[in-house]
């Protein structure tokens, strides 16, 4: 947490503009985190996560308010954006507008569109709403992603490594036979590749399931990578801004 | 030939030291084939030979297992969005051509030298191709990882791609276009790569690197396709002869068939330079573990006169070394993958660095 202070307290110092994200409720929801990442690259602004929970929280709260937003700035910090992490508490329309005054040069302010609250109003900067995909409850109104069902996956798994083992044990049950027929070469040539073509769709979801089950998932999508060192080349571009000059005479170049 | 195959299956012997072997072998070389596009045959190959299955008879289920793994590992990976099937279905053919070029050389060499003078070939290749590839990939991926992880087009790779020589062929996912011309002889090395050592893809996935400049990742992603073309023609030549042994397959497929998806998720998890590191660590171990094959077949032919005992003791190193290489490629996909998942230790270090 204190980390986070010197954070806030150093994020002074940078003098570029800023995009003031929102979490209310301390969790920035996936959409929320995509959707400003791939804007401040585009614009070339740097990040602030600003995570608010109410004062009455209890502690994991705050650590998972800490976490969202550390998660939040990763993503930020691999697309080459700078990104810096506050967390507060109070209401929400101050906390935010304490904080726009703190940081300085903050653009416009993008949150979820469940985010209300009456004080937001006052707000000196523009407010970007985004459709959220939790609603006041925490369930998932639109989901961006399948949910994960546990007993579904187990029930996959399950399903797919009985039918894999079957398929094994009526192999090995006649092994003798099979082994002799399937090297009869010729036509019956098709036998072991379709076998194990079959084999390999089975067992190959299985496997799949298996992993999902123990929570072993792709990290991320290849397209985002893509986007990533893109990016990082458009900011190392945008760095080598000229700067303008001011001259005694305007017209010292033109030989006058 | 049909009679040989038979016999041969029906006395061996499965016991659960095979099986558990052969799943083992299995899952580690699905996991590196996943991962970097191509392994675990080096070891499959001889650890089946050593077993009891007849040569022929290894090389076959090895070959049947392979391309059913490429296939899950590729459409795996497709779903990643690394895999460009243009790029390898257009090596596969070529691929092809150079199988067929390779298997006329082994025959040739066959005839003039015998057994031991093509072994003596294979391993030559084996350790020339993999010493040179194996340092050119481990300088570069060291590089780049001095350098900040970020992969660059090598220069060769630019400077083909300037040349405008028809027919141009544009893919997409590598975000590459180049003559069709230089595509040629990346999938005519690969495929004689895969005719004598077994395993194209030391030569397949840093030829199109380095020649066609496609990245490491969408490389070792289409390098699965090439496998499973040339796996599955491979496979039905051998089937035809009846030399597939389907229990073998069976078990070796039930645990590549898990290590490849873990692999093909793990490149979604570490720096694109890892896919290098992996290879490279790999292909220079293999290289020394065909190495201290060398002197077996050099006794052979008469040219040198070594020890019995040496025979053996070299024998043994060449295959515990071969199972070190595969076991080294595992230890390290999985060690980054760890890492990277205990991203809320390294995003703490970039929160630092961005204050």
């Amino acid at each position: 947490m204190s980390n986070l202070i010197q954070t806030n307290e150093k994020n002074g110092l940078r003098n570029s503009r800023k995009v003031l994200v929102v979490a209310n409720g301390g969790l920035f929801s996936e959409m929320l985190i995509n959707h400003c990442v791939q804007l401040t690259g585009r614009l070339g602004y740097d990040l602030v996560a600003l995570s608010v929970h109410t004062r009455y929280e209890d502690s994991d709260s705050q650590k998972r308010a800490v976490e969202s937003a550390v998660k939040l700035c990763e993503l930020a910090s691999l697309n080459g954006i700078h990104c810096s992490t506050m967390v507060r508490g109070g209401d929400i329309g101050f906390v935010v507008e304490d904080a726009i005054h703190e940081v300085k040069r903050v653009e416009f302010v993008v949150m979820d569109s469940e985010t209300k609250s009456e004080s937001m109003k006052n707000i000196s900067v523009p407010i970007v709403s985004i459709l959220s995909a939790f609603n006041e409850s925490g369930g998932n109104v639109m989901p961006a992603k399948r949910e994960f069902s546990k007993a579904g996956a187990i029930g996959k798994t399950a399903g797919y490594g009985l039918v894999s083992a079957i398929f094994c044990a009526a192999v090995f049950a006649h092994a003798d036979t099979v082994t002799q027929v399937f090297s009869r070469g010729g036509w019956y040539a098709a036998l072991p590749i379709a076998t194990v073509l079959a084999f390999s769709f089975v067992h190959g979801a299985f496997a799949h399931n298996l992993w999902s089950l123990l929570g072993i998932e792709a990290h991320r999508s290849d397209r985002v990578r893509r986007t990533e060192h893109k990016v990082v080349q458009k900011r190392k571009y945008q760095r080598r801004r000229p700067r303008a000059y001011a001259y005694v005479n305007p017209f010292h170049k033109m030989g006058l | 030939m049909h009679d040989i195959a038979n016999e041969a299956v029906k006395f061996i012997d499965l016991g659960f030291f095979s099986i558990a072997f052969l799943f083992v072998v299995g899952f580690i070389g699905g996991l590196v084939s996943g991962f970097i596009g191509s392994g675990g045959a080096f070891v499959l190959t001889p650890g089946m030979m050593s077993l009891g299955v007849p040569g022929t008879v290894a090389v076959a289920s090895n070959m049947c297992h392979k391309f059913p793994k490429a296939l899950v590992g590729a459409y795996k990976r497709f779903k990643y969005g690394q895999v460009d099937l243009k790029l390898g279905l257009v090596l596969a053919a070529s691929a092809a051509a150079g199988v067929q070029v390779g298997i006329r050389i082994q025959h040739v060499i066959l005839n003039r030298w015998g057994p031991a003078g093509s072994d003596l070939y294979v391993s030559l290749s084996f350790v020339a191709v993999l010493i040179v590839v194996g340092i050119y990939v481990l300088r570069d991926a060291m590089n780049i990882s001095k350098s900040g992880g970020a992969e660059r087009v090598a220069l060769l790779a630019r400077k083909l791609q300037s040349i405008n020589l028809p027919p141009m062929i544009t893919f997409k996912t590598a975000n590459v276009r180049i003559s069709f011309w230089f595509t040629l002889p990346v999938g005519f090395a690969t495929g004689m790569l895969a005719a004598t050592i077994a395993v194209g893809g030391f030569i397949g996935v840093p030829g199109m690197i380095y020649l066609l400049g496609v990245s490491g990742l969408v490389a070792s992603a289409s390098e699965l396709v090439i496998a499973f073309v040339m796996g599955m023609g491979g496979s039905i030549n051998w089937a035809m002869h009846g030399m597939i042994d389907i229990r073998l397959v069976l078990i070796i497929l039930a645990g590549s068939l898990v290590g490849v998806q873990l692999g093909a998720i793990g490149t979604t998890y570490v720096k694109e330079y890892m896919i290098k590191l992996v290879m490279a660590s790999i292909m220079l171990i293999v290289a020394v573990s065909r190495g201290f094959a060398i002197p077996k077949y050099l006794d052979r032919l008469g040219l040198i006169t070594i020890n019995h005992g040496w025979v053996t003791i070299f024998d043994a190193i060449s295959f515990i070394s071969m199972c070190v290489a595969l076991l080294t490629g595992a230890v390290i996909i999985l060690a980054s993958m760890w890492k990277a998942k205990r991203s809320a230790f390294v995003s703490e270090t970039l929160a630092a660095e961005a204050r």
